[in-house]
């Protein structure tokens, strides 16, 4: 049985799979379709109720309720994206330098990621957004500084072990240099681990955005991201619940969806849990 | 047989020690590998011998020292010679085949992928010839199916299928040693024969020095012409086949003889050998055999004995031998 189907027939990867495409799909149509433009605002129009133009009603500033969601569908799985980007090229180079050559290099990483990782995450990026300014650059910017720590160690950590491995002995004694050794034999042993933490972290980085946004240090108003959407129905929260609930439903699903499938590929590429297949 | 003497040694090794800290784990190794002569290696686990293996093969620990007055193949010194000049020997000159053949395998990498990887490196072949030569090496350690095996991962082949592999790598380079690791280590015991079949066949064919360790003296003595008898880290025998069954000088030797199930034996008439390895880190006895040894004598514990050759090459390291 291929992989894509072991992971559509759980439960949880099944639901993973279909949330997770589900937001893709809504954040790539909002990227460049909207019914209305999510800036437009329309005074005489606030808080309208749902209607055939406007499905989800307006909001505070008549803007189109369903636009705003669509396009801070993207904007906050863009950053998402970008987000990711950073921290595993990065963490992965950081990570396998460290855990296959040691030496130096790898005790002086350690120390720095230890005293990284002492400060919550969502901390330091709230630190450095206080230094950049709130624009989008700045939150990915600063969430990729607060996930590369995590990221270096869970490469670093496979590294480690898959180095260990009699098979990168043998490629030892096949001839192979160190360099090729560590690209073809011990890295591509470490992916599992790899795709299993950025799925979650995907996860991390929609939430961590959102708080950043709602703190007023995430992408600035008007552009819409679910995290400033939130934010600006605080203030209108106990009459109108509706512009709250949306946006934190939006990130609900996606975080539910994200983990349901991040679950899903630690159960099937975790390598302690996969039975033998043995076709001979 | 003999008449290896006059050949140019393709492995020599002399004085070799290598060493954990301060403390020498093997220790005044020396012997000769002819080209086309399979040569066992034999003792109990713990011996040295896959350190010996893995020195040569020049994949120790770097936590271990090697020093040896000589360590050459081919005029390629091992032990000190630029690392270039080793590495240029691994995969072409030398293969290794090993213990534990899934493990030595990547499991992430089909196994046609891991032989094209070598034939590539080793023999510059490309494209279609490339493919094709995997799979003739898939077929040459009679893998039935080759262009379907190719495309299986190591986790989806047998214990034994994963070893055909590993010899076809070790093979690939059409290496002039070949070093096998208890090759059969782990596998029943009619693979082991297949397998070892295989293996020595294209070893002898091919004119390979061949360097066998095993713990199963039957299967050293099927196999090989000579057979070297380590105990702690020391070689305490070194004698053609039939010429250590027949006469066994050291007591080691005679003990590990004794201690093996021949046709008809009870379980009640095999010995085994009393007491254990010693301890490396306590005070060692000049003959590491002496705590365990029937015959010890004052002498051994102070002064280590020299390998002794007789005109037939049976040697041994025992100032009491029989």
């Amino acid at each position: 049985m291929s992989f894509a189907k072991r992971i559509l027939g759980k439960a949880n990867g099944l639901a993973g799979t279909v949330l997770v495409s589900l937001v893709l799909a809504v954040a790539l149509l909002g990227s460049f379709y909207t019914p209305h433009d999510p800036l437009k605002s329309d005074l005489l129009n606030r808080f309208a109720q749902s209607s055939l133009s406007h499905p989800l009603g307006t909001d505070m500033f008549g803007r189109d309720i369903l636009s705003r969601l669509m396009r801070g569908a993207w904007v906050s799985v863009s950053i998402g994206f970008s987000t990711l980007l950073i921290p595993v090229v990065l963490g992965t180079l950081l990570g396998a330098a460290a855990g296959y050559f040691r030496g130096w290099f790898d005790r002086f990483l350690i120390v720095v990621l230890d005293a990284l990782m002492a400060f919550p995450g969502l901390l330091i990026a709230l630190g450095l957004m206080a230094i950049i300014g709130p624009n989008r650059y700045g939150v990915i910017l600063a969430l990729s500084v607060a996930y590369l720590p995590a990221v270096t160690r869970v490469v670093r950590g496979s590294v480690l072990s898959v180095s260990q491995s009699e098979f990168v002995e043998a490629s030892t004694t096949m001839g192979n240099s160190r360099f090729y050794t560590l690209l073809v034999h011990v890295l591509p042993n470490c992916i599992a681990p790899l795709i299993v933490l950025s799925t979650m972290m995907f996860g991390w980085v929609l939430l961590a955005e959102s708080a950043l946004s709602f703190l007023g240090l995430g992408v600035p108003p008007p552009e819409p991201s679910w995290g400033n959407i939130l934010a600006e129905a605080k203030a209108h929260l106990m009459r109108y619940p509706m512009l709250g609930l949306l946006p934190g439903l939006c990130i609900s699903v996606a975080l539910l969806g994200v983990n349901f499938l991040g679950d899903a590929l630690r159960d099937e590429l975790d390598p302690k849990s996969t039975t033998s297949k043995e076709v001979i | 047989m003999t008449a290896s003497t006059e050949r140019t040694p393709a492995l020599e090794v002399d004085d070799l020690e290598i060493s954990f800290g301060a403390r020498p784990v093997v220790k005044g190794v020396s012997f000769q590998l002819a080209p086309g002569e399979i040569m066992a290696l034999v003792g109990e686990s713990g011996s040295g011998k896959s350190l010996l293996a893995h020195a040569i093969a020049g994949i120790l620990t770097p936590a271990a020292r090697v020093s040896a007055s000589r360590m050459e193949f081919g005029g390629v010194d091992l032990a000190g010679g630029s690392p270039r000049a080793r590495a240029s020997l691994r995969g072409r000159e030398i293969g290794v085949v090993f213990q534990n053949p899934r493990a030595a395998l990547n499991p992430s990498r089909t196994i046609g992928r891991q032989i094209a990887d070598v034939l590539r490196e080793h023999r510059g072949l490309a494209g279609a010839r490339l493919t094709e030569a995997v799979h003739g090496a898939l077929a040459d350690v009679r893998i039935p199916e080759p262009e379907m095996r190719a495309r299986a991962y190591p986790g989806e082949l047998s214990g034994g299928m994963c070893q055909r592999v590993m010899i076809a790598i070790a093979l690939a380079g059409n290496p002039s040693l070949l070093i096998a690791d208890e090759p059969t280590t782990g596998l029943d015991t009619t693979t082991q024969a297949a397998i070892l079949d295989l293996m020595l066949g294209h070893a002898r064919e091919r004119r390979m020095a061949t360097l066998f360790i095993t713990h199963d003296l039957a299967l050293a003595r099927a196999y090989a012409e000579r057979i070297v008898v380590m105990h702690a880290g020391q070689i305490v025998e070194e004698a053609p086949t039939e010429s250590l069954f027949a006469a066994p000088r050291h007591p080691y030797a005679a003990a590990l003889i004794g201690a093996t199930p021949a046709d008809a034996t009870e379980v009640s008439d095999l010995k085994g050998i009393a007491g254990s390895l010693p301890d490396l880190d306590g005070v060692v006895p000049a003959c590491r055999f002496a705590g365990r040894c029937d015959r010890v004598i004052a002498r051994c514990r102070d002064e280590g004995p020299q390998m002794v050759f007789d005109a037939g090459r049976h040697g041994t390291a025992c100032w009491v031998p029989r």
